[in-house]
């Protein structure tokens, strides 16, 4: 299920990893991030995510950036 | 607190300091400009601070002027109920703002202890900080000379004539400086917020 932030945005990482058959932690090993930050990712609570996180994540997930955020109002 | 109402504290902070830094220069433009033309011109009176013992204030030349106030001891023998009421009330009023200073100063280097001091509370704490130092303070050193001018006044006879109230502005200045130090730390808490979503 997609997490709501309050600036609006979306993340649809729980959605790509079950597409992919990934968890969480298999994903945190690849792209050398924690599994506490991709919580904080996953449930929405992040307030900012640098560039380099975002282009690790989609060489993982083999997906673009408007594959994991999205903007909804 | 909103972003708004953070910059708007920062930007009055700001532009207080610019006055008082912009008067200070002015101050010091003229003392040096009064020193110029005295030299150049000369005539100009010039006073030398020096201590003397009390013995030769009476046989001083007549070129040398002597104190405008002289510190003395009072001393009430056998005081009232109400004399020590006065003493023990203006010394309380000087240990309590003291104590609330030292309180929050105390929480606030917990925080530091703790190794998180760029929080909300710690904003708080160095503006109440403040805010006791720039209305606190003066308020209690008022309230003390009263004290000790009243207390003067019932223990003595003769006329003798105490100073006037003054104004004590080394308070309200240090209060300044930790506004300033306050709006430094919530700048501090916002940038460690950002930090700690980061990911």
């Amino acid at each position: 299920m997609a997490s709501h932030s309050e600036s609006g945005i979306t993340v649809h990482l729980d959605e790509l990893l079950e597409q992919r058959r990934m968890t969480l932690t298999e994903l945190a090993d690849q792209v050398d991030i924690t599994v506490v930050n991709l919580s904080v990712l996953k449930n929405g609570r992040a307030r900012a995510v640098r560039f380099s996180t975002l282009a690790a994540l989609c060489q993982a997930l083999a997906c673009h950036p408007g594959d994991l955020l999205t903007y909804e109002t | 607190m909103t972003e708004t109402s953070t910059s708007r504290a920062t930007l009055f902070m700001t532009n207080a300091a610019t006055l008082l830094l912009v008067a200070g220069i002015a101050f010091g433009v003229f003392i040096l400009g009064s020193a110029l033309d005295g030299a150049i011109r000369g005539g100009h009176e010039l006073a030398v601070h020096q201590e003397v013992s009390a013995d030769e204030v009476t046989s001083l030349p007549s070129t040398v002027d002597r104190p405008r106030t002289v510190p003395v001891t009072v001393h009430i023998e056998d005081a009232r109920p109400n004399q020590v009421l006065v003493a023990f009330g203006r010394d309380l009023v000087a240990v309590t703002l003291v104590v609330a200073i030292l309180w929050q100063l105390r929480l606030l280097l917990r925080s530091v202890r703790d190794g998180d001091p760029f929080t909300g509370a710690n904003v708080r704490r160095l503006r109440a900080i403040g805010l006791l130092l720039v209305l606190g303070a003066p308020v209690a050193a008022l309230v003390m000379q009263a004290c000790d001018q009243w207390l003067a006044s019932t223990a003595t006879t003769g006329g003798l004539g105490f100073v006037k109230l003054s104004f004590p502005s080394g308070g309200p200045v240090a209060g300044l400086g930790v506004f300033v130090l306050a709006e430094v730390f919530a700048h501090g808490a916002r940038l460690r917020a950002d930090v700690e979503g980061t990911v």
